[in-house]
């Protein structure tokens, strides 16, 4: 009886204990203790083997690898997913976190996050693509409604990334669609990815202030893997080809490749 | 203290007001889903779209109404048709705008919510999205869904019925959906002879009673009771050299070569032709093809490689069977007619 009597409180004393700790992690601090500022992401796309060239709609740029001359009319991806990492350990998490990167629309190309309580981040944990819960959970709204013209109506999924425009070939020029996409099973290319904020890029968010990280973004690794354009100028669904361009070999493609798709180069 | 009051007062008021916005038209409709007793429950939980008898009215508006259709000249209704178990006009292959064609035959609507995937090769996960297909394609209503926005914001009488039924003052495509959704996985049949039966309220003949042993026997592996299909994929044996090869374009897997969806045969009477195709117009050319007409391929569905069989007897004793499954009060429910505009 007394062994039963004791383990009841030794049980009791950790679930407290285990109650206690948990909250200690998931409190934040109340706006009115520290005040919230902004976080503005500023994405500027670059191509080559030290982002020498600067990636916009309807300029010729050459891959590095390859050999191609490329001239995007369109590109377009997903970002999802935005929590952002505080020293302590709490996280502050963006609600409906769905967002089209549109080289064409400079404004997609800062992504505005408010409301964060005021104090040092270490991370940024984000998503490249719509994760798969979205993808089949019906009609959807705002970044991911139909009219964005992301979405495969036929065989039901988002388009993750969408890259169109003409390269040359023996001086004629030629059409490539790279339509990405697959959220299940071995086609699957989402990718979660961390943004690391430390040493001369540390993040601190200030009350009522905006902080602006600067982040260079390499379309070009989306040929780390695959082949030339002039091999492989059409991707329309998810399988083998999607995932070389956006995982390639050894996770070193577009979407996931740890070091050179998306760079932290300045926070200010 | 006076303005303390006035204060007060109009508090009070704010907060009525606002309590009279929550209980508005939408919360007061007692308007259900009707799970038939011999059915599971429906795959489709309307958990994001909750049900209301505005949203479902209004879904059956935007049915009928061409406004869908890139020249306002068709609307959903023009290939899925009441009178035919909400199929197309017992023609093999449907005409969208500009007169184009499709290469597969209009599918029956009914009892959609209890299907996971939709169209012929299963391309589409959700009753919510499958109309992004027919809407924006070519061969069809060929819109896009930004300009139907645009069109449906335009338009008074559905800028009231949208308000109405989600309480929203500015259409997406989202409701467009939602609407959509409420009516057709509203579109239930079950209330044919077949299903009096099977609630004792009436008895089959002899012939529909060896025909019901026959499919019990032959069919009801694929075309499972009582929602008469499995929602599985097969290759049926009409070809050996496919000129559509069907699942096969969605899961990229050669061993989904030549295979559809399993249709349901409710209301079967009223939906030919039949086949992916159209290409069968009959019963009885059904019938005589699944005994002895199945082409041999390696993704033949092992349950017809060797055809059925059947006599021209036992043919037709299923086919009586199958006219068992007519549901007049389905193809003749006003609740799913064209709506009068008033």
């Amino acid at each position: 009886m007394k062994t039963i009597k004791l383990s009841i409180a030794a049980v009791a004393a950790l679930i407290l204990g285990l109650t206690s700790c948990k909250k200690e992690e998931t409190v934040t601090p109340t706006p009115s203790a520290v005040g919230n500022g902004s976080v503005s992401v500023e994405l500027s796309h670059k191509f080559g083997m030290m982002n020498e060239q600067t990636l916009a709609i309807g300029s010729p740029v050459v891959h590095p690898m390859k050999g191609d001359t490329l001239t995007f009319s369109k590109f377009k991806y997903f970002i999802s997913n935005v929590k952002f990492k505080k020293a302590d350990g709490t996280y502050w998490t963006e609600s409906e976190s769905y967002h089209i990167v549109d080289l064409a629309t400079p404004g997609s190309l800062k992504l505005n996050f408010s409301d964060l309580p005021a104090g040092t981040y270490t991370q940024m944990e984000y998503t490249i693509g719509v994760d798969s819960a979205r993808n089949v959970s019906g009609a959807q709204t705002g970044a991911l409604s139909s009219t964005n013209d992301m979405y495969w109506d036929w065989n039901s999924g988002y388009i993750m990334l969408k890259a169109e425009g003409t390269y040359k070939d023996n001086k004629a020029d030629k059409m490539f669609a790279f339509h990405l996409g697959g959220f299940s099973g071995a086609d699957n290319i989402v990718t979660k990815r961390t943004m690391v904020f430390e040493g001369a890029t540390a993040l601190t968010v200030t009350k009522d202030q905006t902080s602006t990280v600067g982040v260079e973004v390499n379309p070009g690794l989306l040929w780390h893997s695959a082949p030339s354009v002039k091999t492989l100028n059409m991707v329309h669904m998810p399988g083998a080809a999607a995932k070389l361009m956006a995982l390639g070999d050894g996770g070193l493609g577009f979407f996931a490749n740890p070091m050179y798709s998306f760079q932290v180069k300045s926070v200010k | 203290m006076r303005k303390i009051l006035i204060l007060f007062a109009f508090t009070l008021f704010l907060v009525s007001c606002k309590k009279e916005v929550v209980i508005s038209p939408i919360t007061k409709d007692a308007f259900r889903f009707n799970q038939p007793e011999q059915f599971s429950s429906p795959h489709y939980n309307f958990e994001n779209n909750p049900l209301t008898e505005k949203g479902f009215e209004l879904g059956r508006y935007l049915f009928y109404d061409p406004i869908l259709s890139l020249d306002s000249s068709i609307s959903c209704s023009s290939c899925h048709a009441q009178a035919h178990g909400f199929a197309d006009h017992n023609i093999p292959l449907s005409k969208g705008v500009d007169k184009k064609f499709g290469t597969r035959n209009a599918p029956a609507l009914m009892n959609l919510a209890w299907s996971t995937s939709f169209m012929w090769d299963g391309g589409v996960n959700h009753i919510e999205v499958q109309p992004l297909v027919p809407l924006t394609s070519e061969h069809e209503l060929g819109e896009t869904m930004a300009n139907l926005v645009i069109k449906l914001n335009k338009n008074s009488f559905y800028k009231k019925k949208f308000k109405e039924a989600f309480g929203v003052e500015t259409i997406n495509d989202q409701k467009l959906l939602h609407a959509l959704a409420q009516f057709t996985s509203m579109l239930i049949s079950s209330n044919a002879k077949y299903d009096q039966v099977m609630a004792g309220k009436t008895s089959f003949t002899n012939q529909e009673q060896q025909g019901y042993e026959l499919f019990k026997a032959k069919c009801a592996n694929c075309h499972t009771e009582p929602l008469f299909t499995d929602y599985s994929y097969r290759n049926t044996g009409l070809e050996s050299n496919f000129k559509d090869i069907g699942r096969e374009k969605v899961t990229q897997d050669p061993a989904d070569r030549g295979k559809f969806k399993v249709p349901t045969l409710r209301n079967v009477e009223f939906t030919y032709p039949y086949m992916h195709d159209g290409r069968l117009f009959n019963l009885e050319q059904v019938l005589t093809f699944k005994s002895n007409g199945i082409q041999d391929s390696p993704t033949l569905d092992t349950s017809l490689k060797n055809g059925l069989n059947l006599s021209k007897e036992e043919q037709q004793a299923i086919i009586v069977f199958l006219k068992t499954l007519s549901d007049y009060t389905f193809i003749g429910n006003p609740m799913y007619a064209e709506p009068v505009i008033q």
